[in-house]
């Protein structure tokens, strides 16, 4: 998809150059990139652009199209370093234009340098620049950046737009969830369940219910699972836990599957020392004290 | 659509589920341990204009629904522990003063006739007024979350704590900066700004009861504008004495959110918005340990508790 992608953009860019008259007499650098690309050799193409936006001739506008093209053509690479370069040489050419600067904050944000993508993201909405990709790039940067009323606040205006866009209601899910507004996450989760292995739907709704205080409803969510989802055992056990239901959790427990194998006994040795059988709960502890995900809390009970 | 069908596939599968040992830990001390849970106090340091930053650390401090049972604070801190333990959320704080003109609220008394009879120079009434509108007339028991303050009474040099009564006294008394707001008479005391004599009280809080203690710390300017005015120099003296006074009281903090203000001095309200942007980016870097020492904290009185 990103290949035909770039594409587009090239034979865009082959066109608008053919009009403008780009070098007339001898072939766009543009038309001889995509030819390369189009046969599968994007090394070639980027060598021609890169070799051909250095002509010292080369106008602006010109030199503009080339970089945009030639930094498609390293994203498509994957080479973000190189594409995020070429991308603000673009910018640089003057005329401002903001499909330049939505790139460059994407690029940014996939490099995971969230807050220069906020700062590139912010600069054209102060310009007055108001699309989609602009709010989804925003909504995604803060939510990244752990911002998340403000993540919620773009997410919920892009999502008014392309309201079955999975991936920025998954964001607004998580976003919910952080902000512990549990019924909006819960929409938000169920509007992209499509895109959701069943079981991984099923635990986060059960993980939802257990946080807003409701274990029944998150057993329920879990017995849909359990069957062929071993990890569920954890979740019970936490739910039956979280209820009070001791003997249950500490059943569930048990049979939790490797994966969870340390977490389990984590849990189970809080669950053993609530009941007062310490003795047992102890050497459990002291084991897990040695691991790094537990020290600091098995510390508590073994010091 | 903006984003290619393979990006999305790409990201679901490196997003999954991945709950960890501390989201089910929360899950309990929200709920099962709710009663035993340790107990969290966010204490508000002075500071002056720099202190504004504490309106940050609470808008990050709700927003990430880090526990909260009881907030401290002396002179800014005060102003501002007292809106939100009022029930104002962090972000109406940080709109309303935002839009604040300091100069309404400001009012110089230099005039050549008064000078030598001078008791201040900005008088605090305003500033009273404009806490009058945002809080009215509550009293500490009125709060929705338990808060106290301290000021100094300048002719003995105590430290007075106030935890009943009128609000609205008791936070001005804690803010009035000595030598530039004018003394509050309240309860038969002249008080002045608590960060006289205690800038970050985390004392206050482990007195009340608090398991966990995190301060919020803007103090410690070095930071002199150019124009070595009177403002200037009262503030930052204040500063600097207030900084090597809260030395011993920051090390009793089990977390120190320590916002980056280096270039933002006590004067600088016009800076408000760099400010508790400063504030919120510290208390953010700092949720995940605040989270983690909080489990550890609530872990521990599991075990003090005795068996059922």
């Amino acid at each position: 998809m990103r290949k035909l992608g770039a594409l587009t953009v090239l034979s865009a860019l082959v066109f608008i150059s053919s009009c403008a008259g780009v070098r007339i007499g001898r072939p766009s650098p543009l038309k001889i990139a995509a030819s390369f690309e189009a046969a599968g050799n994007p090394d070639e193409a980027v060598k021609v652009l890169k070799n051909a936006s250095l002509d010292p001739d080369l106008k602006p506008g010109a030199k503009r199209e080339i970089l945009t093209a030639l930094a498609e053509l390293y994203a498509n690479q994957k080479d973000n370093l190189n594409a995020i370069k070429t991308l603000r040489e673009a910018a640089q050419t003057g005329d401002g234009d903001p499909f330049i600067g939505l790139r460059l904050g994407e690029m940014l944000l996939r490099e995971g340098l969230i807050a220069e993508a906020i700062a590139e993201f912010i600069a054209l909405e102060n310009r007055g620049v108001k699309t989609p990709s602009l709010l989804l790039g925003l909504g995604e940067a803060y939510y990244k950046n752990g911002r998340i009323l403000k993540a919620t606040g773009y997410l919920e205006q892009y999502l008014k737009i392309y309201p079955d866009d999975k991936k920025a209601q998954l964001m607004l899910y998580e976003s919910y969830e952080a902000s512990g507004n549990y019924p909006a996450s819960r929409n938000a989760l169920s509007g992209c369940a499509a895109i959701l292995a069943e079981e991984d739907f099923a635990l986060r709704m059960a993980m939802n219910w257990m946080r807003d205080g409701n274990p029944d409803e998150a057993v329920e969510e879990l017995e849909k699972i359990k069957a062929d989802f071993p990890e569920s055992n954890f979740y019970l056990a936490l739910a039956c836990y979280q209820k009070g239901d001791l003997d249950k959790a500490l059943n569930f427990f048990a049979q939790a599957p490797d994966s969870l194998a340390d977490e389990a006994s984590f849990f189970r040795a809080l669950v053993l020392f609530e009941l007062g059988r310490k003795a047992e709960a102890y050497p459990i502890f002291k084991k897990l004290a040695l691991k790094e995900n537990y020290s600091r809390y098995c510390a508590v009970f073994v010091k | 659509m903006p984003r290619g069908f393979l990006f999305i596939v790409l990201f679901f599968a490196a997003l999954g589920h991945s709950f960890n040992t501390e989201d089910h830990l929360r899950i309990l001390a929200s709920s099962r341990w709710q009663g035993q849970r340790a107990k969290v106090a966010l204490v508000l340091s002075g500071g002056a204009a720099r202190g504004l930053a504490h309106v940050g650390v609470l808008k990050s401090w709700q927003e990430k629904k880090l526990p909260l049972d009881l907030i401290v604070g002396t002179s800014v801190g005060a102003i501002v522990g007292a809106l939100y333990a009022s029930g104002m959320d962090g972000a109406e704080i940080d709109r309303i003063i935002a839009g604040l003109n300091w100069n309404e609220i400001i009012e110089f008394r230099v005039t050549p006739s008064r000078i030598l009879n001078l008791n201040s120079i900005i008088s605090s009434e305003k500033m009273g007024d404009w806490m009058f509108s945002h809080m009215g007339d509550k009293k500490f028991s009125d709060l929705k979350i338990p808060f106290l303050c301290v000021a100094c009474d300048i002719r003995t040099g105590e430290k007075i704590v106030f935890r009943d009564g009128d609000l609205i006294p008791a936070v001005r008394a804690s803010s009035c900066i000595p030598g530039i707001f004018e003394p509050v008479e309240y309860r038969h005391r002249v008080l002045v700004d608590g960060g006289v004599v205690d800038n970050v009280p985390t004392d206050l809080a482990s007195a009340e009861g608090a398991d966990m203690i995190v301060a919020s710390w803007t103090g410690g300017s070095r930071w002199l504008s150019d124009s070595r005015s009177i403002i200037a120099v009262l503030t930052q003296v204040i500063s600097v004495s207030g900084t090597v006074l809260s030395r011993r009281q920051l090390e009793k903090a089990d977390v120190v959110i320590e916002p980056d203000l280096k270039d933002v001095s006590p004067l600088d309200l016009d800076k408000f918005v760099q400010t508790s942007e400063a504030g919120y980016d510290a208390t953010v870097k700092k949720a995940g340990e605040i989270e983690k020492m909080f489990l550890e904290k609530t872990l521990e009185k599991i075990k003090a508790a005795p068996d059922k």
